[in-house]
């Protein structure tokens, strides 16, 4: 029965492959210190591997082929995919038994998503580990792709079930000791349009106060209204809702939030508890 | 038109297949070996799309605000931009110009 060591929800952004000096001026050094305090978290909680929630940036899928849920079932994954972002790449080992494993329990309980043995993952999934400094060869991955980037997507309530369905799944699954969940995306920002830079703070702050203080469905009913205000790239939420939803019998900790200009996103972190509760 | 039982449905989410094309003339130069053949010789790999005149003027100028108006996907756009150097303020100057209609 896999225990969940950790549940990380990290804003992704480019910006740290785009500006070397991004975590050393401004509002970046305070986002660089919690993602590294986010990065020595996740290695002492010694995850065998990493479920990693998170929308890719169509360099996977396109409007030939959108799935609503992906995930990846590879033995290794490359990674950052973009050909603007010059850092080293990197390999990924994959976890394809638990992926399989998501896959046939989805399948059993409802849920339809896609798989892949071949997966690009851009910054989303790596942005977090390599701003953590995270060593990503001390665990394997199962990334979990849900698309919050080209409409329509799945929606939010949708999402918070896969967080139930991901719940249920992983505590029956026998393959492994440690799991850790890492949901990355959001907060509220804007890309590729004539908005882009906007950050809608009143949002992220609502979003993040029903995070600590509410349920899942506090959130999804939160966000059912109101997230079309925050920019295109909000919808990326639906990650933070499936860990919210995955996780909400536990408390929740807001470790970061930063509107930061330069970074053109509402970066956040988010850090539940995940110690064994007593019996009684 | 609405299907029986998703009242509330938005039916305009998708695109058309001409818009089609241009996003996967994006998509496709998102991978290292196409841009680098597109930084070639754009027109061999722009010909393989079946874009319109319009849409084909818009890449080869990188008329940013006509990309966007085109209904391209923002991401992919952006991204595009990127690979060709455009930084966020010469992307955001580009909507000065030109109305930012879609």
């Amino acid at each position: 029965m896999a225990q969940i060591v950790a549940a990380i929800a990290a804003s992704h952004a480019p910006t740290p492959f785009m500006d070397p000096r991004a975590g050393e001026q401004g509002g970046g050094r305070e986002i660089k210190a919690q993602y590294l305090a986010m990065g020595r978290h996740l290695v002492e909680a010694r995850p065998q591997t990493v479920v990693i929630v998170t929308n890719e940036h169509l360099h996977a899928f396109s409007l030939a082929n959108m799935p609503a849920v992906c995930i990846g079932v590879a033995e290794q994954y490359r990674t950052p995919y973009e050909t603007w972002i010059t850092v080293e790449r990197q390999t990924l080992q994959g976890d394809p038994d638990l992926g399989a494993y998501l896959v046939e329990c989805a399948y059993a309980e409802g849920f339809d998503p896609s798989y892949s043995q071949q997966l690009p993952l851009d910054h989303g999934v790596y942005m977090p580990f390599y701003f953590g400094e995270v060593p990503v060869s001390s665990f394997r991955i199962v990334p979990l792709i849900v698309n919050g980037v080209q409409p329509p997507m799945p929606t939010l309530r949708r999402c918070q079930q896969w967080g139930q369905f991901l719940r249920r799944a992983l505590a029956d699954y026998a393959g492994l000791d440690r799991v850790a969940i890492l949901a990355t995306g959001g907060l509220s920002h804007d890309i590729g349009t004539p908005n882009m830079g906007m950050i809608n703070q009143d949002f992220d702050r609502q979003f993040l106060h029903l995070l600590e203080h509410g349920s899942a469905d506090d959130v999804v009913r939160f966000c059912e209204q109101d997230l079309a205000s925050a920019g295109n790239g909000a919808q990326e939420i639906r990650n933070w809702i499936l860990l919210k939803s995955a996780m909400d019998d536990r408390p929740v900790q807001v470790k970061l939030y930063a509107p930061e200009p330069s970074w053109l996103t509402g970066m956040s972190l988010a850090i539940w508890d995940t110690a064994p509760v007593p019996t009684a | 038109m609405r299907a029986a039982g998703c009242a509330g449905v938005a039916t305009r989410t998708l695109i058309d297949m001409s818009q089609f094309a241009l996003n996967q003339f994006l998509y496709d130069t998102g991978a290292e070996a196409t841009l680098a053949e597109y930084r070639r010789s754009p027109a061999a790999v722009l010909d393989r799309y079946d874009l319109t005149l319009e849409e084909r003027q818009a890449v080869e100028q990188l008329d940013i605000a006509r990309l966007y108006a085109a209904g391209v996907n923002p991401y992919r756009l952006r991204y595009f931009c990127l690979s060709m150097g455009i930084t966020t303020d010469r992307f955001l100057a580009a909507f000065q110009t030109q109305p930012a209609e879609r």
